[in-house]
Order: C-alpha cells, then sequence, then structure tokens
C-alpha cells in the first residue's frame, strides 16, 4: 500500500514548518507521522454530503480604532535583541547585517 | 488552625469570614504544604510564595475568593511571572499582562501561589511532555496525574492550592481531573474569554476551573465567565448565577448514554463506576434513556487533524524574533529552524508537522476541510442527542491514571480523549467529577455534558450526582 508521508513530503512539510529533521530523528517522524496520518484518514468514508456549516464566514471583529494595549518597552521586553527601540535581526533584504 | 481545615473554596471563605482564622493563616499553611510536599509532586513550574504571603495578609474577605490559593496553569498569563507553556521556547519569558481570566481572579480575591506544569503547549494527556519535568499524581507518585493541565490538577488534589484554572482543548482539564480525583469543568466555548490563554487551537481552547466540589466550581464560574471586548470569540449574554442554579435534586431531568460509545474498551470498575452513577440519578428522580450520536466514534480522527492544523498556525510566531528563545542561524530562515528546533519538544514538532501537512495543498480538502465537516456533523449530532435530555453521562477516560512512561506511542496517548474530545468539538459545556476509586485505589471520574450555554442546568445536574457519589475529593 503506498505511503501517505514519504520522506521528500516529510522534508517538504518540514521546510513549509521551519523545523529541520535531524537524519536520526527521520525514520521514527516517519513512523509515527504514517501512523497518525492513516488514522486519522478514515474520515475519508464519512459521508458529508449533506452537512451545512453553521460558522460564521468571518468572526466579529470590533471598530477598526486604536485602544489601549502594551507600550513599546512592555512589548519589546522579551525580545532576544533590542536596539534604539528596534528588535535587531538579520539582514533580509541582500547585504550584511549592520 | 483548627483540625476542621477547610478542603473547599466555600469552606475556607466562611472560615475567614468568620475569624475562624485568617487568609495569611490559611496561605502560610498551603505554602508548608507546597514546601514539603512540591518537591516529590512537581505540580508547580515555578512559585511566588513570598509575593502570595504579602497578598494574603490584606486579602479582603467579602470578596468571592477571600484570599484563596488558586493556581494558574503555565499558559495563562500572569503580569510579571514567567509564563513558560513548559517550553524550553518560552523558558524564560516574562508575561507582560494577566489573562482576563487571571484578572478576574485577582479582583475577586484569589491569590496565586504559583504556576503549574503543563504538556508542552498544552498538548498531551499526562504532562509527560513538559519541558521541564513530569508532574506525579498525588494519589499515586508512580502514575501520571494526566494532562495537559496535570499540574494544575495534582496540585489541588495534594492541598497545594484550593482550586485551579487549566485549559481544555481535546480534554486537557477533564482527564487529568479524573485521574487525580477532583471536579475539572470546560464551559461552553466562548463563555470564559481566551485573552491571555497561549493559543493551541483557538477554535478548542477553552479555561475551565479546577476544583474539589462542583459548589466551587459554581463559586469559580460565577467569576470567570462573561463577555470581554479584548476576545473577539467571547460570548455576549446576560450573565447567570450558577451557584444560585445549583438544584438538589434530578426530579423530571433525562439522562442521556451515548450507545455508540458502548462498544469501547473502558476498565470493568469505571463501568461500574457508571453503572452506579446510573443508579444513583434514577433514585434522584431522573429518568436515563439511551440516545444516538452516530458519528461520535469519527470525533477523535476529526480533532487530530483540526486541532495539529490551528496549532501550526498559532505556533508560527515562535520564531526567535520579537521574545523567547532565539539560536541565532546564518539567515533569518535559518534562525527560525535552529530556534524552533532547540525551542520546541518532540510531540509539539510532531502536531507541527501533522497539522502542516493537513493544511498543504493538495491535502488540504482531503484532510482538513473533510474533519471539519466531520466535526459540524457531530456537532449536529450532539445538539440533536441534548435536545431530548439534560445531560449526557459518560466515563470521563477509558482507564485510571497509567504509569510514568508507560504510554509512548503518540496514537495510543491520543485515544484515551475518546470520550473528552466530542465536547471540545462541539463547543458544549462539559465535566469530570470523581466517581470513586478502583481496586488499586486510583480516582475514577465520570463525565457530563450539555447542551451549548446550559452550563448552570449541567453544573446543577453534576452536583447531585457528586455529592451523591461521596461529595467533596
Amino acid at each position: 500500500m503506498a505511503t501517505i508521508i514519504d520522506r521528500q513530503t516529510l522534508e517538504h512539510v518540514a521546510s513549509l514548518a521551519r523545523l529541520e529533521i535531524r537524519p536520526d530523528q527521520e525514520a521514527g517522524l516517519l513512523t509515527d507521522l504514517e501512523h497518525i496520518l492513516t488514522y486519522v484518514a478514515q474520515l475519508g468514508s464519512v459521508d458529508t454530503g449533506m452537512v451545512v456549516s453553521r460558522r460564521p464566514v468571518m468572526t466579529a471583529l470590533r471598530e477598526d480604532g486604536p485602544t489601549p494595549g502594551l507600550t513599546r518597552e512592555e512589548g519589546l521586553g522579551g525580545a532576544p535583541a533590542v536596539r534604539d527601540g528596534f528588535v535587531v535581526v538579520h539582514n533580509v533584504m541582500g547585504g550584511d547585517d549592520e | 488552625m483548627s483540625s476542621a481545615a477547610p478542603r473547599t473554596v466555600d469552606e475556607y471563605r466562611q472560615g475567614v469570614r468568620s475569624r475562624t482564622f485568617s487568609s495569611g493563616e490559611f496561605l502560610e499553611e498551603t505554602a508548608g504544604r507546597i514546601q514539603q510536599g512540591d518537591e516529590s509532586i512537581h505540580a508547580y513550574l515555578h512559585l511566588r510564595l513570598d509575593a502570595a504571603r504579602a497578598e494574603a495578609a490584606h486579602a479582603e474577605p467579602a470578596l468571592a475568593l477571600a484570599g484563596a490559593p488558586v493556581a494558574v496553569k503555565d499558559n495563562i498569563m500572569m503580569a510579571g511571572e514567567r509564563c513558560t507553556c513548559a517550553s524550553r521556547i518560552l523558558a524564560d519569558y516574562v508575561a507582560p499582562y494577566s489573562a482576563t481570566a487571571v484578572e478576574k481572579l485577582l479582583s475577586a480575591g484569589a491569590i496565586v501561589p504559583g504556576k503549574t506544569n503543563l504538556d508542552e503547549f498544552a498538548m498531551g494527556s499526562s504532562t509527560e511532555n513538559s519541558a521541564f519535568f513530569p508532574t506525579r499524581n498525588p494519589r499515586d507518585p508512580s502514575r501520571v496525574p494526566g494532562g495537559s493541565s496535570g499540574g494544575s490538577t495534582a496540585a489541588v488534589a495534594a492541598g497545594f492550592a484550593l482550586a485551579a484554572i487549566g485549559s481544555d482543548t481535546g480534554g486537557s482539564v477533564r482527564q487529568p481531573a479524573a485521574f487525580c480525583g477532583v471536579v475539572g469543568f470546560k464551559p461552553t466555548y466562548g463563555l470564559v474569554s481566551r485573552y491571555g490563554l497561549v493559543a493551541f487551537a483557538s477554535s478548542l481552547d477553552c479555561i475551565g476551573p479546577v476544583t474539589r466540589s462542583v459548589k466551587d466550581t459554581a463559586i469559580m464560574m460565577n467569576i470567570l465567565a462573561g463577555h470581554d471586548a479584548r476576545d473577539a470569540t467571547s460570548i455576549d449574554r446576560p450573565p447567570l448565577d450558577f451557584e444560585a442554579a445549583l438544584e438538589p435534586d434530578l426530579a423530571g431531568k433525562r439522562i442521556g448514554l451515548i450507545r455508540e460509545l458502548g462498544g469501547l474498551s473502558v476498565q470493568p470498575d469505571i463501568e461500574a463506576a457508571l453503572e452506579d452513577a446510573r443508579r444513583l440519578a434514577e433514585q434522584r428522580g431522573a429518568t436515563v434513556v439511551e440516545v444516538s450520536v452516530p458519528h461520535i466514534l469519527a470525533a477523535l480522527p476529526a480533532y487530530y487533524i483540526i486541532a495539529p492544523a490551528e496549532c501550526s498556525a498559532n505556533l508560527g510566531r515562535y520564531d526567535g524574533v520579537r521574545y523567547g528563545l532565539r539560536v541565532e542561524g546564518r539567515d533569518m530562515t535559518e534562525t527560525y529552524s535552529r530556534t524552533r528546533n532547540a525551542g520546541f519538544g518532540p510531540e509539539v514538532k510532531r502536531r507541527i508537522l501533522i497539522g502542516t501537512f493537513v493544511l498543504s495543498a493538495g491535502y488540504y480538502d482531503a484532510y482538513y476541510r473533510k474533519a471539519t465537516e466531520v466535526r459540524q456533523l457531530i456537532s449536529d449530532e450532539m445538539d440533536a442527542a441534548l435536545a431530548g435530555v439534560d445531560a449526557l453521562l459518560t466515563p470521563t477516560t477509558p482507564t485510571t491514571a497509567f504509569k510514568l512512561g508507560a504510554v509512548t506511542d503518540p496514537l495510543e496517548m491520543y485515544k484515551a480523549d475518546v470520550f473528552t474530545i466530542p465536547a471540545n468539538l462541539a463547543g458544549l459545556p462539559a465535566i469530570s467529577i470523581p466517581a470513586g476509586t478502583d481496586s488499586q485505589g486510583l480516582p475514577i471520574g465520570l463525565q457530563l455534558m450539555g447542551a451549548r450555554f446550559g452550563d448552570a442546568g449541567l453544573l446543577s445536574v453534576a452536583n447531585v450526582l457528586f455529592e451523591g457519589l461521596g461529595g467533596q475529593a
């Protein structure tokens, strides 16, 4: 029987999720994920043709206006690296970090 | 302190108000129990006993909680305290604000001795997935307390708090409550604000109280329930008085047993406890009937598609940029992966991968979309079943507490949630009450589920059975 998830798919999914899989973890993960996905795939046999969603199309949102929130200091208080009130990260535009 | 030490919030506040003892004395007693006993139980991840002592000294007896010690699960924010979610990725994170639920408890006079242990990011059924250490079941320390709110239920069971709050996404308040022999309640989705609860699966997560009596559950719900503009899924309904709604018997009430659950393998002692509860319900005036929820067994697979999908979205924010652990890479992409690899434990990674898979192109329709349709189907069937009864009665768990390390297959662990998951999918209120012990002395829990927004009525039914089955934990 074809597997649901092969090594290539796992690597693709891991890359989407920004998780690397170490080579020594790969086999175990593939086994676990295959079991779980095989188990949940049984839903395919449930007839849902008549089901009508009762969920709202959109969560009710409040008006788009400013309300009290965290101060800049509070918001940045947990940041690993801060400079002049900004969070410091690697350059994403191309070029060197400052 | 007198020898008749209070075991419930209700008893405690009567004692404080009648000046039998002070909140400071009681907190000191509780702190002593924690300092002596938590070394072997590990209910708490981190404590704030000095702050708690200072607060207890000025606790106001007229407030609903009157200085009672209430523990808070460490995925619920309390300003100025660490909020780790039992994960390395947030090991040093300090909450810049308090959850609405915590603000409400503090305004009602609660004193928080500390933050309790959990399975990492609330993913698990044993608290063994905590990145720091497992919590042990106070009734048998070689066994798990259940999860993911195992720290909260262990704290209440061991007397390290009079009550606690936890979060319940697939059973994470009810199942550990059953394993530890205390009361655990998951309210109707939207009744208690999720603002300040670290999100795992946003359409399933509920904050719920852990207590030693159903009356205490009602006291806690009077404090916790209510509309909150800061939670877009918070429901705006007229307030209920859950305490006032408690009735003394079940006259005229109907209790349903779900036919399709009958074939599941359940520990015989638990089956026997269910039978006892059924007879008790009839003695108290209820009619017990069989109802059908034809697709209830599809709830587990639907949950294990939807919850991982939502978790994969919610945990995307842990990237080492704005808060939490950062492990540097050569560029941002590498920084994200290194951080997440170092910061997340194996169960969290598994669920993120499953979630990402079921949401990805080519698989979305067959898995995620299908699961949401099955979810609606089950929800409709539950609503139909509940239209004819006041509550549904099931075991909370198929077994009593298992030994630490006994369940290593993730799928086997997931299947332990078979009774609790439907209420999360449908957004219904559900409670686990203690119902005696098995032949090894391990606590048994039974579950009652009610109609959406029928929380007060459900607590009333639960209270009658709770009292009849032995009363406070």
